[in-house]
């Protein structure tokens, strides 16, 4: 198979370093405040108080984490796992909220802007779990060897 | 730079997983230290701050038409302009006299729904926070939106 043109590993770049900023602004305004996030998560009723509680504490950290994986280009395989992974359990939260018909917050940046959880939030939250599969896909197609420089 | 292209695929899936994995363990450390000593960490489970927001809908549609007791947080000036009809005035700053408006009116069984401004407005949450914790009242709700939401569901 031919390699991919020229712009598209530069195309790939700039969408790794676009969704390394939106987790990384996403997990960042969430860490600012942990209280907010888990009441948010738990308006959702979608899991117990406890387990809202614990995946408001470490959730937001793991997008820190794998944003900064996809940024620097170290680890980056597991930074497009890892926001392919977190994403798809953002479309689920917010996606199951909106066919349940529940006006809440969508909780998705913290502290940040707030949304409610529409049908253009679900489709907004679905997109990101599949640029990242996207992402990982062309990685895992084309590995490093067609790609920009990292950093 | 070269054009080769990676035929197999499965080791460098295996290696996200293993990266993944690694950068998830990473998170857990900071955390932990979010639940222990960040200032606006969230209440445990089940303690006493833990609260849930309803919405104004909600609120009036509580299972088996119960009522609720709305509690206004916010300062003096905007409860004499204008609150809920039934509302309590619940400040911080006036607490003690607040609260025996608040246990005057309160009967078993009923929900207080706490409001302060909008939705980036904090104090409904620390004065229902504080109502659990002092008098371990079952049904505490800070209503989403507050007064702002109230207002337009109004019109």
């Amino acid at each position: 198979m031919a390699a991919p043109a020229k712009i598209v590993p530069w195309l790939h770049a700039g969408l790794r370093w676009a969704l390394a900023a939106t987790f990384l602004y996403a997990g960042g305004a969430k860490v600012l405040d942990p209280a907010r996030f888990v009441a948010d998560l738990d308006n959702y009723q979608l899991v117990p108080a406890v387990v809202a509680y614990l995946i408001g504490l470490f959730v937001p950290w793991a997008e820190i984490v794998g944003a900064a994986a996809l940024l620097t280009g170290r680890w980056r395989l597991g930074g497009w796992l890892l926001t392919f992974l977190l994403g798809t359990g953002f479309a689920v939260f917010v996606g199951s909220a909106w066919l349940r018909g529940l006006d809440i917050s969508c909780g998705c940046f913290g502290s940040g802007p707030q949304a409610n959880v529409t049908g253009w939030a679900t489709v907004r939250t679905s997109l990101f779990p599949l640029l990242a599969a996207a992402g990982l896909w062309y990685e895992l197609r084309w590995g490093t060897a067609v790609s920009v420089p990292t950093g | 730079m070269s054009s080769s292209v990676r035929c197999g695929s499965g080791p460098l899936l295996r290696r996200a997983a293993v990266q993944a994995a690694v950068l998830l363990l990473a998170a857990v450390v900071p955390a932990l230290l979010t639940g222990w000593l960040h200032p606006r960490r969230p209440p445990l489970p089940g303690a006493a701050g833990s609260i849930r927001e309803i919405t104004v809908a909600d609120a009036q549609a509580l299972p088996g038409g119960r009522p609720v007791i709305w509690a206004d947080a916010r300062d003096n000036q905007a409860f004499a302009r204008q609150h809920i009809p039934g509302a309590v005035h619940l400040s911080e700053a006036e607490w003690e006299q607040g609260l025996a408006g608040l246990v005057a009116v309160w009967r078993p069984g009923t929900p207080v729904v706490v409001y302060c401004a909008s939705h980036s407005c904090d104090t409904s949450r620390a004065v229902a926070s504080r109502l659990k914790r002092e008098l371990a009242l079952p049904d505490v709700f800070v209503l989403k939106g507050g007064w702002e939401e109230w207002l337009r569901r109004q019109k």
